[in-house]
């Protein structure tokens, strides 16, 4: 790192043109390079919500794998530079890792995002970036984002958009041109557990470092989880104001849920593969300096809090948006003929089970039975109730 | 391996660099910049003739002062009839009949001139469209804004000097500007503070370790090595501030109390006392006799804005951060320099000073009182001083130009990075842009700098080398508490829109500064 001289310009010295896109440049590099791996692999790996999953990634997942990385290549190369007062190696020519990443992590919706920063637009995440690149000359260069067929919106972050590498298998070594020794040698170790690792272990291990990080990230899932509560209370009297505000609960409930209980079980897989089969010292002590054991997070007192927590509000998410869609559609109430009905039956019936586990809720023995007669409105007597489960939940 | 020409990494310009190397070239510069500077200004002020001239933030106002202190060539003008952009909306209707110049050294896409013409309209009436009210002139303008930008149905800047410029060439204007003023010798020429001089008759060492007798003073040097003491004051039994004069409820843990001491030419030093306490919002202050006669009526009572009540409560509490660096300086080393009081305006000639130009940030401060209460102080100081026991010198951390250097650059990246991130949790949650200022106080800089175990003198240090570089700028702004309560507090953020952008580039170039385990 240069430090300027006094009669210098302090700063602006220290800056050299045209750096940032040669680190964006190798940074996508290095990423598909280990994408690539992972798309290829032929082995057995965890399946993906029952399904396997080969060729492509979700976008979620893949911002998470790319989080992943952002972590380890920052750590790999501030371990050459940080300490106090040491004087860092001469950028550009050190043997070890010669670039950070571009990317800032840091909290968009649902936890940490590989963002770049731009003052006139504001954060643009790495789906944005590969997707807006794709559309112009450049075409898609290492990836190729596409959109799923049946959207509404051009929305590259969107969870149904899925990632496929563009990149030919003859072409993959080419990837890592100009990269050193070092560099090569981090990132054909992190192809080899990578590739092995199911989408959803991705999720985790991308979305997970430490326990403070992952306090914080579904602490941010509770404050939007308690304005919709109270805004859901004040709603159940017109299921079709209600029932957006419920859907959004869903989304934040479930996020809040696989951080604080879900996700241990997939981060346990992803981290003990790296413990035991990182061999390199270097991108070892890089790993477990970025990413705490699985015990570390999820067994303090604080996420134990937490995890009690989002056990009421996830179940209390499917169940509000099963009453709304049933209250909105009578038909349904009985006979679920669609698939959309039948997914709410499902939510109705684990909400129901989650919710008389945590003893929140008497429940009455049909759909039916909970509204009045053939109209969108609940029974004033369930109507109390749901109500004061709202409420102890909000507590 | 990489070689540094590997173009793919960038390459620094090396033409650029030689210039601004060029120790000769840069004095010559010095003088013709700053005489190009005082002829535009002094063009504006004969062909328009204003009955006001408004400064534009902290480094406009420190061109302006460093004009007006070089005479070369003189300007015909007083600093009664100049105002900062910060307090304007004290003054409120005064302005509306007034022919106003605003002046600002430089312009990029003019974010601060449309706030200030913003304020100008809404909360002083000013006809900012009108051409007889208003005149918007500015040195040094960025390529973006070369055609003029509209604000507020107004097309600025009505006068520039150079236009055109590319981002290079206003870099180094910039840099240019910085170093003329850093030469000046004074903290940033700026008119936010009094300060006191003295002549070093005798040690420099001892003059450094009296002021180590109770406060803790760090060294560094700006342009031409110029010396630059931080000394820190403790939040301790011996460094309490007279809360009874300040707005009830005023906090002073955390906050900026310290005396900068700056090296000026020939042996002398200018001595500025610097404390911020927090104070809280909207709340009317009817501060004592003594202190209304020195800040006068635009800090008491309902109508005082919060911005008035907070400088005036700095002012008032900088008087006490002189007393102590007056009474370690006669208690330690009562033989080693000269102090010199600041006089009135008109008896200047013989080499003194004066502290007219603080009337740009306090439009009503008595400054013959203030002369009168520093005296006071520094009677008090000398007497008090020479009943006290010589103590052991605080001790330091040992820290060179360039540790100090490298630390400054990482606070100033964690600064941006914190800025961003509270930006983007905003963008994420739905929220607009927050407004400016928007800075991090300096409990959070603290707490920042805590993680690198840096003792607060370290940090407060680096505040200071960061300012005199321009790349960090103060604010004054509310704050939430966590008791939901509002409090006025200083605020630090990076210095505009090219700092901002290159603190940003830089850490994406040499990722942020790793605090280890």
């Amino acid at each position: 790192m240069p430090v300027p001289d006094a009669n210098r310009q302090f700063l602006f010295d220290a800056l050299l043109p045209g750096r940032e896109g040669a680190q964006c440049e190798r940074s996508l590099r290095a990423l598909s390079y280990i994408f690539h791996g992972w798309a290829h692999y032929k082995g057995s790996r965890k399946l993906y919500y029952g399904e396997p999953l080969t060729g492509e990634l979700p976008i979620i997942e893949f911002e998470k794998l790319a989080a992943f990385w952002c972590r380890i290549w920052q750590r790999l190369w501030s371990k050459q530079s940080h300490g106090k007062g040491t004087p860092a190696p001469t950028p550009g020519i050190s043997p070890e890792v010669t670039f950070p990443p571009p990317f800032v992590l840091a909290p968009a919706k649902h936890g940490k995002r590989p963002q770049r920063y731009n003052i006139s637009s504001g954060p643009i995440p790495l789906a944005d970036i590969l997707y807006r690149q794709q559309q112009t000359e450049f075409g898609k260069r290492y990836f190729d984002v596409r959109l799923a067929k049946d959207r509404t919106r051009d929305d590259p972050s969107d969870y149904t958009t899925r990632v496929h590498t563009a990149i030919p298998e003859g072409r993959r070594t080419q990837l890592l041109t100009n990269f050193t020794q070092v560099e090569r040698e981090s990132l054909l170790q992190l192809d080899e557990i990578v590739r092995r690792l199911g989408a959803l272990e991705l999720r985790a291990i991308g979305t997970h470092e430490n326990a403070t990080e992952t306090l914080a990230d579904i602490e941010l899932e509770f404050q939007e989880i308690q304005l919709l509560l109270t805004n859901i209370e004040c709603t159940l009297d017109d299921l079709k104001v209600c029932q957006p505000l419920a859907q959004v609960l869903l989304e934040y409930g479930d996020e809040a849920y696989r951080k604080s209980v879900t996700n241990r079980t997939e981060y346990e897989t992803a981290y003990n593969l790296f413990v035991t089969d990182v061999k390199d010292s270097t991108l070892r002590t890089a790993f477990l300096q970025c990413q705490e054991p699985p015990a570390a997070i999820w067994d303090t007192d604080q996420m134990k809090a937490l995890a009690a927590r989002s056990g009421r509000v996830y179940p209390l998410a499917k169940f509000l948006v099963s009453i709304c869609h049933f209250g909105l559609h009578p038909a349904d109430r009985i006979n679920q003929r669609t698939r959309l009905a039948r997914q709410m039956k499902h939510y109705w019936d684990e909400g129901i089970k989650g919710l008389k586990e945590e003893k929140l809720l008497k429940m009455p023995g049909t759909i039916s039975a909970i509204f009045e007669k053939t109209t969108e409105h609940l029974a004033p007597k369930f109507r109390e109730q749901v109500s004061l489960v709202v409420k102890q939940v909000r507590k | 391996m990489i070689a540094t020409e590997d173009c793919i990494w960038g390459v620094q310009d090396k033409q650029d660099a030689e210039t601004i190397t060029d120790n000769s070239r840069i004095k010559a510069d010095d003088v013709s910049l700053r005489r190009s500077i005082a002829s535009f200004l002094q063009s504006q002020i004969q062909s328009w003739n204003p009955d006001l001239v408004i400064v534009v933030e902290r480094k406009g106002t420190a061109v302006l002062r460093a004009v007006m202190e070089a005479q070369d060539p003189p300007i015909a003008w007083e600093w009664k009839d100049v105002v900062s952009s910060k307090v304007v909306t004290e003054l409120k209707s005064e302005l509306r009949k007034k022919r106003i110049l605003v002046f600002d050294d430089m312009m990029k896409r003019g974010a601060h001139l449309a706030e200030l013409l913003r304020d100008l309209r809404d909360e002083c009436g000013v006809d900012i469209t009108s051409p007889e009210c208003i005149r918007v002139a500015v040195f040094a303008v960025h390529e973006e804004s070369s055609r003029g930008r509209e604000i507020e149905g107004t097309l600025i800047p009505h006068a520039w000097y150079r236009r055109g410029l590319t981002t290079s060439s206003y870099t180094s204007m910039r840099t240019a500007i910085v170093r003329m003023l850093q030469r000046c010798g004074s903290l940033m020429l700026d008119t936010e503070h009094m300060e006191v001089r003295l002549k070093l008759t005798g040690s420099f060492d001892q003059f450094v370790q009296a002021l180590r007798r109770t406060g803790r003073a760090m060294i560094f040097n700006s342009a031409e090595s110029r010396e630059n003491i931080t000394v820190l004051y403790e939040d301790d039994e011996i460094h309490r501030l007279p809360l009874d004069d300040l707005p009830k409820g005023t906090t002073t843990d955390n906050i900026v109390k310290k005396c900068r001491v700056v090296g000026r030419p020939g042996n002398e030093f200018a001595l500025i006392p610097i404390c911020f306490p927090k104070i809280p919002a909207n709340q009317a202050w009817e501060p004592p006799p003594e202190v209304v006669k020195l800040l006068g009526d635009s800090v008491r009572g309902e109508k005082a804005t919060d911005i008035a009540r907070f400088y005036g409560a700095g002012m008032r509490a900088a008087l006490r951060v002189l007393r102590w660096v007056l009474k370690d300086l006669y208690a330690a080393a009562p033989h080693e320099f000269t102090l010199s009081l600041p006089g009135h305006s008109c008896d200047v000639a013989g080499g003194g000073y004066h502290l007219e130009h603080l009337k740009v940030m306090y439009p009503t401060l008595d400054v013959d009182f203030l002369n009168k209460w520093i005296a006071k102080i520094e009677r008090e100081a000398q007497s008090e001083a020479s009943r006290l026991h010589k103590v052991e010198p605080l001790s330091v951390p040992l820290l060179t130009d360039n540790e100090l250097n490298e630390r400054a650059l990482w606070l100033l990246q964690e600064i941006a990075a914190s800025l961003d991130r509270k930006r983007i949790a905003l963008y994420w949650k739905g929220k607009p842009e927050p407004k400016h200022p928007f800075g991090l106080t300096a409990s959070e800089i603290f707490e920042i700098a805590q993680r690198f175990r840096w003792e607060k003198v370290t940090t407060s240090t680096l505040f200071d080398l960061l300012i005199d570089e321009a790349t960090l700028v103060t604010h004054v702004q509310p704050v939430a508490r966590e008791d939901g309560n509002m409090t006025i507090e200083r605020t630090f953020e990076p210095d505009g829109e090219i700092v901002s952008e290159a603190i940003r580039r830089y850490t994406t170039q040499w990722g942020l500064p790793d605090a280890g385990p």
